[in-house]
Formats: structure tokens, C-alpha cells, sequence
């Protein structure tokens, strides 16, 4: 119960977060893929059941807010969500390298499904949308790189407890 | 395959089976869900929590907005001089002429309280609806021209579909030319607004004012859209493409007025 009221704050929060200050900032040609960014963060901690249940919610959400096909984002995140959840069983989920590694796989993938539909795949002809691509990839993933840091710097342990605290330290 | 893997892997298999089946199902009956009424609950839930993110917003930017609207509206005191003066000449000869009399349209201002859309903001959450008289199908404006309609209404807010929108056309002509065309919003080979006109349209230059031309009835006549930015042929070449910088800001986004259109009943 505690783990799906915490979704919905976060689901709720990066949708709202979504269409002000980051709509605000699309519109100047800075895109940040937050949908992708909270479903990666939340996977990431979560492990893929509640990783796919997030996306799903996010996606849906998405779709709702943007009056077009409902389904469309819930599958993409679901399954980006999952994927994410299953590989952080797997992964040094508090590695900075593995956190921008993963943000940069998601979000160009999700990049490239969602421009499929809009533009088709002729975008990737296209520079403009090549290079935009690539900048929500850098912006994003930097961008989740710096707030895993935050936070971990808030809490003042590794988020994610794969490393143990003392590590390195004599026994 | 369940007595292999472990309990917590099963559920997470079962679950993304369970989404994956959804999400298709929805894709392929989603035109059937009523995504109105949802759309309605969401923004009465999220219109708080929005309005309160943009308060903070808007305190920055409210001190030098001020400064700003205190010399426009000095301004504008001297524009509706001229006007005036202007329009009782313009009523004279009408009169002349017998041309049909207009009237002065009234606004409703809004507040722009969210955009959504995939990437760039194809739609607006307006903070008026049914209470102050809006309805599907008004025209959405800022004081620089025009943004959209609106496409759904609820009790205290409404979605506003906006230029971005790729589904929506707006019928269109190029100010002291009499060129026609309509204006969509095009993503290939970049976001940009394009005028799609005959290719006879060789008067056209670079600068001049797009208007609504009223043979939309969805938009009346002579609101400002933007101005051409670049004349060019369509790849087919059977078209002149008019690309065009629209007049309103889309960056700054902030308020605009909904016009009721007289008679207008329509349906989203």
C-alpha cells in the first residue's frame, strides 16, 4: 500500500512538473524526457513489477494528457519500465556510469519509438530530429544523473544499497 | 515455466503480460474509450497542484511582466485613440458602401494552467469552461493572434487544441494579396507552421502578415496567425509552401482570451 501511494505522488508530480516547467521548456527546444526519466528512476529501485506497473501508469497518463492514441506510451513505458527493473537485478544500480548508461538506452529508444509514430521513420533522415534526439538523450540523462546524485547527497547513503556503506574499510 | 522461476520474476512476467495485453487492447479499441470524461477528471484534479507549481512561476516574472504591460497599455491608450477615430470613419463608410455591420467581439480571458503533448505542447488546459460560457469550437487568441480552438469543455476549466496540433488546419490568407491557402503544422523536416498555397501565389513575400480568412467557419476572419518566414514549393512542386513564424509567442504562453463564436453549437 505504501509502495503504490508513493507511485501515484511520483506519477503525479512528474505530470504536472511535465506540462508546466518542462512544457515551458519544450517549447524552447529543450526536451527532457521526464516520462522515461522517472520510469527508468523508479524501475531502478523498484525492480520490474512495480517498474512495469509505473510505466504502464505514467504511459497511460501520457496518452490521456495528450489526446492521442491511448496505449501508445503505456506499452512503451511497461516495457521500458520491466526491462529496467529486470537489469537492475543484475547491475551496480548506485554507479553513476550504469545510471547514465541506462538513461541514455532508454530515452533514445523512447525517443525513436515515439518520433515513429509522429514523423515516421523518416526521421532519421532528417538532422533536425537526429540531432534533437540526441540532445533529449544527453539533457535527460544528465539530467537523471544529477538528481540521483541530489538525492543521494539528501539521504547521505547510496540510494540503492548495493554497495555496502563501509565498503573498502578494514574488518 | 512457474516452477522455474523465481516468485517475484513470475508476478513481474505476469504483470508485463498483463500491461502489454492491455495497452494493445487499448490501442485497438482506445477510439471507444470516453477519453473526454477522463481528460475532464484529470484536469479537475490536476489543476490545483498545477496552478500551484506556476504560482512560483509566475512571482518571478510578474515584476518585469508589469513594467511591461504598464507601457503596453500606455500604448494601447494611444492605438484605441487612433482607433476610435478611426472606426467612426470606417462606420461612415460602411454606411456609404452598405456594407454589413460588425460588431465588436467579446473575449474571455484565461489562464493558461498546463500543455501536454508528445515533446512540443500540441494542447492547452484553459481555466475557464462552462462556468464563464465557453464552448467546443471557440477561438482561442493571445493579444498577438491566434494559439487555437477549444476542443473540449468542462465545469471550471477547458482543453484547448492549439497551431501545434497536426491534426488541425486553419483556413488562412496572406494580408494584401488575396492569396488563400490553408496552414498546418508540419514536423517533417522540422516543427514549423507551413501555408499551403496554389502555386500561382508569386506575390507573396517574406514578412507580409498571415490572417484567419474566414472561409474556415471554425475561425472568423482577420485574426492575426503570424508572417511569412520563407517562401517554397512543395516537394511535389504542384504547391507553394509558405513557412510561417507564428505571431503568438508559444514560449511565453501564459494568457489568452477564449472569443465566443455567435451560434456556435459545436460538438468536439
Amino acid at each position: 500500500m505504501k509502495a503504490l501511494r508513493a507511485l501515484i505522488v511520483v506519477a503525479a508530480v512528474v505530470l504536472v512538473l511535465r506540462s508546466t516547467w518542462l512544457a515551458a521548456l519544450a517549447v524552447r527546444g529543450v526536451w527532457v524526457d521526464a516520462a522515461v526519466l522517472a520510469t527508468v528512476l523508479w524501475s531502478l529501485r523498484e525492480r520490474e513489477s512495480w517498474g512495469a506497473t509505473f510505466g504502464f501508469v505514467m504511459g497511460l497518463a501520457t496518452d490521456l494528457d495528450a489526446g492521442r492514441l491511448l496505449g501508445r506510451q503505456a506499452l512503451a513505458l511497461s516495457l521500458l519500465g520491466y526491462a529496467v527493473g529486470r537489469l537492475s537485478g543484475t547491475l551496480v544500480r548506485d554507479s553513476v556510469r550504469t545510471q547514465f548508461a541506462l538513461l541514455a538506452v532508454a530515452t533514445l529508444l523512447h525517443q525513436a519509438y515515439g518520433l515513429s509514430f509522429e514523423v515516421g521513420v523518416a526521421w532519421l533522415s532528417q538532422w533536425f530530429w537526429v540531432r534533437q534526439v540526441m540532445v533529449t538523450t544527453l539533457v535527460t540523462s544528465v539530467a537523471g544523473v544529477l538528481l540521483l546524485g541530489l538525492l543521494r547527497r539528501v539521504r547521505g547513503r547510496p540510494l540503492f544499497d548495493d554497495v555496502p556503506v563501509d565498503a573498502g574499510k578494514a574488518l | 515455466m512457474g516452477g522455474v522461476l523465481p516468485r517475484a520474476e513470475r508476478r513481474g512476467s505476469a504483470l508485463i503480460a498483463l500491461y502489454v495485453a492491455l495497452s494493445l487492447l487499448l490501442l485497438v479499441v482506445g477510439e471507444r474509450v470516453p477519453q473526454g470524461v477522463l481528460r475532464e477528471a484529470g484536469a479537475w484534479l490536476f489543476a490545483p497542484l498545477d496552478r500551484a507549481v506556476l504560482v512560483l512561476d509566475r512571482a518571478v516574472a510578474a515584476w518585469t511582466e508589469n513594467r511591461q504591460l504598464h507601457e503596453r497599455v500606455a500604448w494601447l491608450e494611444l492605438e484605441n485613440a487612433r482607433l476610435r477615430s478611426a472606426e467612426v470613419e470606417n462606420e461612415r463608410l460602411r454606411g456609404l458602401l452598405e456594407f454589413a455591420h460588425t460588431r465588436g467581439e467579446r473575449l474571455v480571458p484565461a489562464e493558461i494552467i498546463a500543455l501536454s503533448g508528445d515533446a512540443l505542447p500540441s494542447s492547452a488546459t484553459l481555466d475557464v469552461g462552462r462556468n464563464r460560457g465557453v464552448k467546443p469550437g471557440d477561438v482561442v487568441i493571445t493579444r498577438e493572434g491566434l494559439i487555437g480552438r477549444v476542443g473540449e469543455v468542462y465545469g471550471g476549466s477547458s482543453w484547448a487544441v492549439l497551431l501545434t496540433d497536426l491534426n488541425n488546419a486553419v483556413a488562412c490568407e496572406v494580408e494584401s494579396t488575396g492569396v488563400q491557402g490553408v496552414l498546418r503544422f508540419d514536423l517533417r523536416p522540422r516543427p514549423r507552421l507551413v501555408l499551403t498555397v496554389d502555386p500561382f501565389a508569386d506575390t507573396v513575400r517574406v514578412g507580409q502578415r498571415v490572417l484567419t480568412s474566414g472561409l474556415s467557419r471554425r475561425y472568423p476572419r482577420g485574426i492575426p496567425v503570424g508572417e511569412v518566414a520563407r517562401v517554397g514549393r512543395d516537394p511535389g512542386g504542384l504547391t507553394l509552401e509558405l513557412e510561417v513564424t507564428p505571431a503568438a509567442r508559444f514560449t511565453r504562453l501564459r494568457h489568452a482570451f477564449v472569443v465566443p463564436r455567435e451560434g456556435n453549437g459545436e460538438t468536439p
